[in-house]
């Protein structure tokens, strides 16, 4: 790669990469798995930035990730099922709005999503992409897409209770 | 409650992000030794195939009036060489306007290969594994129904397929080879457990790159038609389009998993509610492969064949029947067992 382009590559990964981990870390809820998949999605963009120009070079990342998060989370729960017959996370847990941490509620009530359902409503609200574009990214339809939202945000409005909810003007109605 | 999202979400992480040991440098130095490691991959795939290109010259030159070097005429691997692995090419979708309304049109009845032959013999023998499950051929001129074994059953086929957009006369964007089994006019009967089966079963193995992993939908009447670009219609879809169709959609269940090998596997059944007493159901499993392919086999409702009773491989008719015989999980097996074999 020409010095000009590294210099550039080199600017694009400082600027970015933190940015970058906590879309990671909303999509997946562990900064190690954020971290290495961000790695990742980095040397990949490596290697197609002399095509930068051509390609959107956030969505060629943030599609990486979420392909990446999806793929292993997938992986995971395979081995999951296989060994103990119980997901790690019991479903159905009501966030506890009362609790000492609550900082995290709505982060921790993104975690109890199903990935698809949570990298929809990261990539359409936490991102602010349209419709498309996270089709795009995720790799199915726009319908698919609004579905997909719809269903993250009902699930989170059951996932938390009013006083949180208070917090997220709108949420509730 | 987009904005609202975001700002509770940036409030609820300020102070936690931990420090990060990414550094430009450091993905830099892997981005270089990963363009390294593919250049000498290509670069060493160049010098084998050099290599063999000169072996290969040195070994025709006599039967192409060369210099004599007293070397036999017959093809010779040089002790060290290994043995070449075909790879599955790439059909990588076309950049096209989604929106114009393009389909898939097969150019030709299927025609046999050795790749094709690999997977008729496979079919046949997941049959045979079953024990309980044969298959019919219906005859209309026929006295009875013709029991299908390994000696007639209908090979899979290689078939080019093409995208054309809905003008008349427009010439196709892209083609990809595929490989079907299942009889168009639906004269094929599965019956499984001695129940004939009411639906036509389709195995079709698509080629790398050619389509989109997931289930896509374009907007049109139940059953939903796949998005060009997909391999089956359904799941988030089905819920999100039958709102505009109220009562014909009874119900529909999509599941993922992984399968032994890693493979991705998608099942959709989908339960139409025909005309408010009768029902019919279609039935779709796809795995995509870890080579880059993907495998569907699917189960479409077979409606309109008189029933007379009298022969083994005829359904109920009229589609009304309780849905096929072999269940999503037997179709998941069925595509499992499948060889990898080159789509090309």
């Amino acid at each position: 790669m020409r010095a000009e382009r590294e210099a550039d590559f080199r600017e694009f990964v400082a600027g970015r990469t933190e940015a970058l981990r906590v879309f990671a870390y909303l999509c997946c809820g562990d900064w190690h798995r954020a971290e290495d998949a961000v790695q990742t999605a980095l040397i990949r963009l490596y290697g197609a930035w002399s095509r930068a120009k051509k390609i959107s070079v956030e969505a060629y990342v943030r599609r990486i990730i979420v392909n990446v998060l999806i793929d292993e989370h997938r992986l995971a729960w395979f081995r999951r099922v296989k060994i103990g017959g119980e997901s790690a996370v019991p479903k159905g847990t009501v966030v506890d709005a009362r609790r000492a941490d609550e900082r995290l509620m709505l982060t921790e009530a993104l975690q109890r999503l199903p990935k698809r359902q949570r990298a929809a409503i990261v990539l359409r609200f936490w991102e602010d992409l349209p419709v498309e574009q996270t089709a795009q990214i995720m790799g199915c339809s726009t319908g698919a897409v609004k579905n997909l939202t719809m269903r993250g945000l009902a699930t989170l409005r059951g996932l938390m209770t009013d006083s949180a909810l208070e917090d997220i003007q709108g949420a509730s109605s | 409650m987009t904005n609202d999202i975001r700002s509770v979400v940036s409030r609820e992480l300020e102070g936690e992000i931990p420090p990060s040991a990414l550094t430009a440098d450091g993905i830099v130095t892997a981005g270089r030794k990963r363009v390294l490691g593919r250049r000498l991959g290509i670069g060493g795939a160049l010098v084998t195939g050099v290599a063999a290109l000169a072996a290969g010259i040195l070994v025709f030159q006599p039967a192409t009036g060369g210099v004599a070097t007293g070397a036999s005429p017959e093809p010779s691997v040089s002790a060290d060489a290994a043995p070449q692995v075909e790879e599955q090419p790439s059909f990588p979708l076309p950049d096209l306007d989604w929106n114009e309304g393009y389909s898939w049109t097969a150019a030709s009845s299927g025609t046999g290969t050795p790749e094709t032959e690999v997977l008729t013999d496979a079919l046949w023998e997941w049959i045979a594994a079953r024990g309980d499950v044969s298959l019919y051929r219906h005859d209309d001129a026929g006295d009875a129904d013709v029991q299908i074994t390994r000696d007639n059953l209908p090979p899979v086929g290689r078939s080019n397929v093409f995208l054309v957009g809905d003008a008349a006369g427009e010439p196709a964007a892209f083609s990809r080879p595929v490989y079907v089994f299942g009889d168009s006019s639906k004269r094929l009967r599965w019956v499984v457990d001695g129940v004939p089966d009411d639906s036509a079963i389709f195995l079709t193995l698509y080629p790398k790159d050619s389509y989109l992993q997931g289930a896509g939908s374009i907007d049109g009447v139940l059953p939903l038609k796949p998005d060009p670009r997909y391999l089956v219609a359904g799941c988030e879809d089905y819920r999100y389009d039958s709102q505009t169709h109220e009562g014909q959609l009874a119900d529909f269940t999509c599941d993922e998993r992984t399968g032994p090998g890693g493979e991705r596997i998608l099942t959709v059944e989908c339960v139409l509610d025909a005309d408010g007493d009768s029902t019919q159901k279609i039935v779709t499993a796809l795995v995509y492969l870890p080579d880059g392919n993907a495998v569907v086999v699917n189960a479409e409702p077979i409606v309109g064949h008189q029933n007379t009773g009298t022969n083994p491989g005829q359904g109920t008719g009229q589609g009304t029947g309780p849905g096929p015989g072999l269940t999503a999980d037997d179709m998941v097996d069925l595509a499992l067992s499948m060889p990898p074999v080159i789509v090309k």
